[in-house]
């Protein structure tokens, strides 16, 4: 090609004179050079590596330290010292003859099942004997005799006759005889009989005057921080409990106490843990238990001052939560129905540290120590110490 | 030649007189418009001034300047709003002095890019096959054949006139 040509094309391929005075003008106001760019794009480049390097890690050690977080969320509740417990046979399959006061059992959530299992009361029992058709005269021979009947039985009872159309005290008589129904020979774990009625009337007064001033100081089914609660002991006499640490010496209380109840034939004890606290306590121990499908019976013991809680079978969640509850392990009696752990050859003894607690035989149950009392509320009074349940409290 | 300092800023007068036409020949040859041509040309020395670089020697400043130009043009004509106008036609306008060689430009201009910037390479700034290639991110032989292509094209275009073989 002609090279004559291109050079010369060359030579006018010039940038046209504004341009060229744009651009000495640009070239006097920008900076003459740009020192240190390279190092300041370096500079970025190695923070940007830097903090991409640091992310991971970063991350990492993030991750970490949730895990050790939920790991030492888990060894705490590892560590958690289980709630102790006793075995007990029977606990949960039969909960009539319960004195806790205020016992809340499981089987209370049925109705039908809490009357059949429950004993009726003379009260109840005459109102249903005269409905059903007998006498007064009927009633009374009846409940001389002391027969305790149950709504179970009752039912059955009511049901047969109507069947058979011989609804007659002898017929009530010979089904009592039939189904071996208790003979209530009026004795009571103290000594007092269920006749003696009187003897206890002043007690129970006391009690009642007692309870009308905490209702009326502290409103319906609420305490003072002071009161542990409260029990009529072997002599008759009102026990009220004061909480530990409270106000033991203060002479001022008892005086008041006296004054509320109405006399002074009132003793004092002293537990632990306030009626309120237990109260408390009792709820949601049986609350939990009943969402593990444990729970058999709850109540509070106003003697010992605990709450006594019947299971039908022990865990390990169980006895967790009991421990949450309960730390001091000294505010809940648990107690285990043998047959439901039994189930659990890993349970089937009791481990160290606790204590068996044989339940008598069916056919070795004593009729001198059913608690049964006239009427609901001082029936709640009676103390119960069932045998062998001392020796298992976890406190001793 | 006189000698240039090495490091970007010094002597810019001189620098500018001595690659001016190179870079705004190539700018035209690849934006085809001489308005475009002038911008690219005041942005590629403006980056060169404020690039702070020192080159080992005239070759590398002249290679660094022809890949900015290259780079400022492509910049520009890749622009979208670039791409979405309709330029003026200031391409009829005249170039260059001689009427033959504004019919040689726009012979030159009406090949394609890939045939057109090899050709005004290698027999505007008479650069090597290596240099080209180097500059386009070709392999030489690539280049030498499109050169062969686009100077057959260009022969027919321009009828074999200014062709000296």
């Amino acid at each position: 090609m002609n090279r004559e040509l291109f050079a010369s094309m060359r030579s006018q391929m010039k940038p046209s004179p504004e341009a060229q005075a744009g651009l000495r003008e640009k070239l006097a106001q920008a900076k003459p050079e740009r020192k240190g760019g390279h190092y300041r794009k370096y500079a970025a480049l190695a923070a940007c590596l830097a903090l991409a390097a640091a992310v991971v890690p970063a991350y990492r050690y993030w991750k970490w330290q949730r895990l050790m977080q939920v790991f030492q969320h888990s060894a705490t509740i590892e560590i958690y010292e289980p709630h102790s417990y006793v075995l007990a046979d029977g606990v949960g399959v039969q909960t009539e003859n319960t004195a806790d006061t205020g016992a809340v059992t499981a089987n209370e959530s049925v109705s039908c099942n809490r009357d059949q299992d429950q004993e009726m009361t003379p009260g109840e029992l005459t109102d249903n004997m005269l409905e059903a058709g007998f006498t007064r005269e009927d009633v009374d021979a009846y409940l001389s005799g002391g027969w305790q009947m149950t709504w179970a039985k009752w039912w059955k009872f009511y049901h047969q006759s109507e069947e058979s159309g011989d609804r007659t005290l002898e017929a009530l008589l010979d089904f009592s005889r039939e189904e071996d129904l208790a003979v209530n020979t009026g004795d009571l774990p103290g000594g007092a009989y269920v006749v003696d009625i009187p003897v206890q009337e002043t007690a129970a007064a006391a009690y009642q005057n007692l309870m009308a001033q905490f209702e009326k100081d502290c409103g319906p089914g609420s305490y003072p921080e002071w009161y542990g609660g409260a029990y009529i002991d072997e002599n008759e006499t009102l026990v009220v409990n004061i909480v530990e640490g409270g106000e033991p010496e203060d002479k001022a209380l008892f005086l008041k106490i006296q004054d509320w109840a109405g006399t002074d034939q009132i003793s004092f004890g002293n537990v632990k843990y306030g009626l309120g606290y237990l109260r408390d306590l009792q709820d949601r121990a049986f609350e939990a238990m009943s969402e593990l499908g444990l729970a058999a019976g709850c109540g509070v013991n106003e003697e010992t001052g605990q709450v006594e809680l019947d299971l039908s079978a022990v865990t390990d969640e169980a006895l967790r939560l009991l421990a949450e509850l309960d730390p001091a392990d000294d505010a809940i009696l648990v107690r285990v129905g043998q047959a439901a752990v039994a189930e659990d050859t890993a349970a089937s003894e009791a481990p160290d540290g606790y204590i068996h607690i044989p339940a008598p035989a069916e056919n070795d149950v004593q009729p001198d120590n059913l608690p049964i009392g006239p009427e609901g509320a001082e029936y709640d009074l009676l103390p119960l110490e069932p045998s062998g349940v001392e020796d298992a409290s976890p406190g001793e | 030649m006189e000698n240039l300092p090495r490091r970007a800023g010094g002597e810019i007068d001189a620098i500018i007189d001595r690659y001016q036409s190179m870079v705004y020949g190539l700018a035209l040859a690849r934006t085809g418009s001489p308005a475009d041509a002038d911008d690219v040309f005041q942005e590629t020395f403006l980056a060169y001034c404020q690039s702070g670089k020192t080159f080992r020697d005239e070759e590398h400043r002249k290679a660094w300047l022809l890949r900015t130009a290259l780079n400022m043009s492509r910049r520009l004509t890749g622009s979208s709003w670039r791409r979405k106008t309709v330029p003026l036609e200031e391409g009829e306008a005249a170039v260059f002095q001689e009427p033959e060689e504004n019919l040689v430009w726009q012979a030159l201009c009406s090949l394609e890019e890939t045939y057109r910037l090899p050709l005004y390479l290698f027999y505007f700034q008479e650069l090597p096959t290596g240099e080209i290639a180097k500059l386009l991110s070709l392999r030489p032989g690539t280049v030498r054949m499109r050169l062969s292509r686009g100077r057959e094209q260009l022969r027919e275009v321009l009828k074999g006139d200014f062709f000296d073989e």
